[in-house]
């Protein structure tokens, strides 16, 4: 009785260290080998390649809240946006095509020999971040004039020779001294600076706006102006 | 038993109270110096930027005073090289100092300019050409402003270190506010004063600049109202491209709102909008402005000078992409003659998801105006010209008198000997220094990379390069 007592508990634990490694096998298979793109993600997916599907639906500009590797609502909107704006069947699943077009966009640039030479975008989301925080509301032609603004001012010589020493100039834009710079931004705003970038210049060479109903200080009110878009004024 | 129980509650109380006092107060210095170390580690960038700042600005000036008396041009060319690095470094130096106001500086326009004079002169000199008299001038008036920028700065820095000058003028305390105690009236606090002083009262100015000042911004300020008694620079140069003075490409004439209402009408017509009813909702003042107008989705702008439509685009929302980008382009480019334009090509595309964005220039007997450029924006669910600015074109078209003094095959000659030319024309580009140029244009690859190389067409000189690159939404000419 004793040794077949033994025997069984044995048996048990060889049962229950197989079944533990398969599911260990299994999972890790699942979650650690695979890569974006092995199979199609749906709302419920988890795991790191639903998180890979998430940060790259943020490179292309289309927000999904936080990058948790949960496949929830926030990411299946999002996917939603980006397959209508790709031309692709908008039903929130990531499949074959979704996921081969997302890779497409968020790849690197190359030379003509195909030699990979980075992803050249990298001031279009400060860019979008700043419109973002300061022209929230405002409709798209207005947010695409504040990016004009920051463009303009890197054309001209009384302001800094960069971006980024552009939006970090310390007071120079209210969001980025009240930390809203740092709120990621949508859609639109993302849209707006890639135009905005790309020589876009709805205020026909203004170097700042301001709010009339909420600016009085004298200085920005005393620039020449030079054209109204939804509630900011554009001065040279 | 009642007495006891309520010395008791009171004990609990006195307690509770004292812990409370005691956790609040901890926090309390716990968050002041976290507060201070962070003030201190901020204080300590601003220093780092003023320290440079100044040292840059040194820098430069002497470089400005060895480039003057150098005479061979490989010592010219590398004070040149110098003068333009440490102005681009102080440009970005003064960017991180704490403004009260945003922009608009003498100091800053001042070293911009010369490292953009400094560049071009850089170029010149080591296509072994020597700097004219006029140029010679301009560079010994840069250098006498820099003289006197590099000893207010370095005065101020004293000041600074001597005096532990606050970074910015702080805001009157509520006292002052209600008018009592003395409020300290300096430059940088009087916005209107300060303004006035731009316009270029001198005196004012003289004034402003003899005040000690009490803040290092309020010093900045002090030392650009000082620099307004110079008379201005006659260098132009490349600045401002931003902002276009004089517009060369409007028609004659000059419209009323009526006009450009039917002007407007005539536009959404002839891209198949029906029965519109645009109205005028502001107006632009600018050389190129004239009469904002809105219908629905769109706005355009049209120009009072002259009455052509700069500006129009279509907000609307945009349904699913049907098209790719060929046929998009190519949707785009028949709306674009519809509306008249006709010898254009398409030069570039973006694509935007459910846009792309397509530039087209001038095409005249062959030659590529690229100056002479309108944009388009193609929605990508029909089709639809959702935009369009022609701000360029208006802005630099004009009568060109364009003869080629070198042939192409001589042109070709000058090239890189890796280079294999894939395509080759005559083409008008903008180059440094705000002229344009009339070159030979050759699209072509070399070390496995994509190149555009332009041949001056008239003086054989190799003017610009500009690298293809291959992104996701299509090529990027760096």
């Amino acid at each position: 009785m004793k040794f077949d007592l033994k025997d069984r508990n044995r048996n048990k634990l060889i049962v229950i260290l197989l079944s533990i490694s398969l599911f260990l096998g299994l999972a890790l298979t699942t979650t650690g080998q695979a890569a974006l793109g092995d199979r199609s993600l749906s709302p419920g997916s988890k795991g790191a390649e639903v998180k890979e599907l998430q940060k790259k639906l943020i490179q292309v500009g289309y927000q999904v809240g936080k990058v948790d590797g949960v496949y929830g609502k926030s990411t299946t909107a999002a996917v939603k946006r980006f397959q209508k704006s790709r031309g692709l069947k908008a039903d929130g699943i990531a499949g074959e095509k979704t996921i081969a077009e997302l890779k497409k966009l968020t790849g690197e640039s190359t030379t003509s020999a195909g030699t990979k030479v980075g992803f050249k975008n990298t001031d279009v989301q400060l860019l979008a971040r700043c419109i973002h925080a300061e022209g929230r509301g405002e409709p798209y032609i207005g947010q695409v004039a504040i990016g004009a603004c920051i463009m303009n001012r890197l054309k001209s010589s009384e302001f800094p020779n960069s971006i980024a020493a552009i939006i970090y100039q310390p007071k120079a834009f209210s969001a980025v001294d009240d930390g809203q710079i740092n709120m990621p931004p949508d859609d639109t705003a993302v849209k707006a600076a890639k135009e905005a970038m790309s020589g876009s210049d709805p205020t026909g060479g203004a170097l700042f706006y301001f709010n009339p109903a909420k600016t009085k200080n004298k200085f920005i009110w005393s620039r020449p102006q030079i054209k109204k878009i939804g509630n900011h004024i554009f001065t040279r | 038993m009642k007495e006891h129980s309520k010395i008791k509650i009171l004990t609990w109380l006195s307690i509770t109270l004292f812990l409370a006092f005691g956790i609040s107060l901890g926090w309390g210095i716990y968050e002041y110096n976290l507060l201070k170390e962070q003030k201190t580690a901020l204080d300590n960038q601003y220093k780092r930027a003023l320290n440079d700042l100044v040292a840059d600005i040194n820098e430069m000036e002497t470089s400005m005073a060895k480039a003057k008396v150098a005479n061979d041009p490989s010592l010219k060319v590398l004070y040149l090289g110098e003068i333009w690095k440490s102005s681009d470094a102080a440009v970005n130096r003064f960017s991180q100092i704490p403004a009260d106001e945003m922009g608009i500086s003498y100091v800053d326009k001042l070293v911009n300019q010369i490292a953009e004079f400094s560049k071009s002169m850089t170029q010149k000199v080591a296509s072994a050409r020597n700097m004219n008299d006029n140029e010679v001038q301009i560079f010994d008036d840069m250098h006498q402003r820099v003289i006197e920028v590099n000893r207010s700065l370095q005065n101020l820095f004293n000041l600074y270190y001597a005096e532990n000058l606050e970074w910015v003028d702080a805001p009157p305390n509520l006292l002052q506010r209600l008018g009592i105690g003395k409020l300290i009236q300096t430059v940088a606090q009087g916005g209107e004063k300060d303004g006035d002083s731009k316009q270029g009262d001198p005196q004012a100015a003289q004034q402003a600049s003899e005040q000690t000042p009490s803040s290092v911004r309020g010093g900045l300020k002090q030392l650009d109202s000082s620099l307004q008694k110079f008379p201005p620079i006659s260098y132009k140069g490349d600045l401002d491209k931003h902002f276009v003075e004089k517009p060369l490409g409007l028609p004659e004439g000059e419209i009323d709102e009526n006009k450009a209402i039917d002007i407007a009408r005539n536009f959404l017509a002839k891209l198949g909008y029906k029965d519109t009813q645009p109205q005028v909702t502001g107006l632009s003042d600018r050389p190129l402005g004239g009469f904002n107008l809105t219908y629905q989705d769109v706005y355009l702008e049209i120009s009072k000078k002259g009455g052509v439509v700069t500006y129009y685009r279509n907000q609307r929302d945009i349904d699913e992409r049907r098209l790719d980008v060929p046929r998009a382009v190519e949707k785009g480019y028949a709306a674009l003659e519809k509306l008249g334009w006709k010898n254009m090509v398409v030069t570039s595309t973006e694509d935007l998801d459910s846009y792309v964005l397509v530039e087209a220039v001038a095409q005249d007997n062959g030659i590529r105006i690229y100056t002479d450029k309108v944009r388009l924006t193609i929605a990508m669910d029909n089709g639809e010209l959702i935009g369009f600015d022609a701000n360029a074109y208006y802005a630099f078209h004009h009568d060109r008198r364009l003869n080629s003094k070198i042939t192409m095959t001589e042109a070709r000659n000058k090239l890189d000997k890796n280079f294999q030319v894939i395509e080759e024309r005559l083409a008008v580009i903008s180059k440094i220094g705000n002229e344009e140029a009339f070159c030979y244009e050759f699209r072509g690859t070399a070390y496995g990379e994509e190149y555009l190389i332009y041949i001056d067409a008239i003086e054989g000189a190799e003017v610009k390069i500009s690298r293809v690159v291959n992104t996701p939404r299509g090529k990027l000419i760096q």
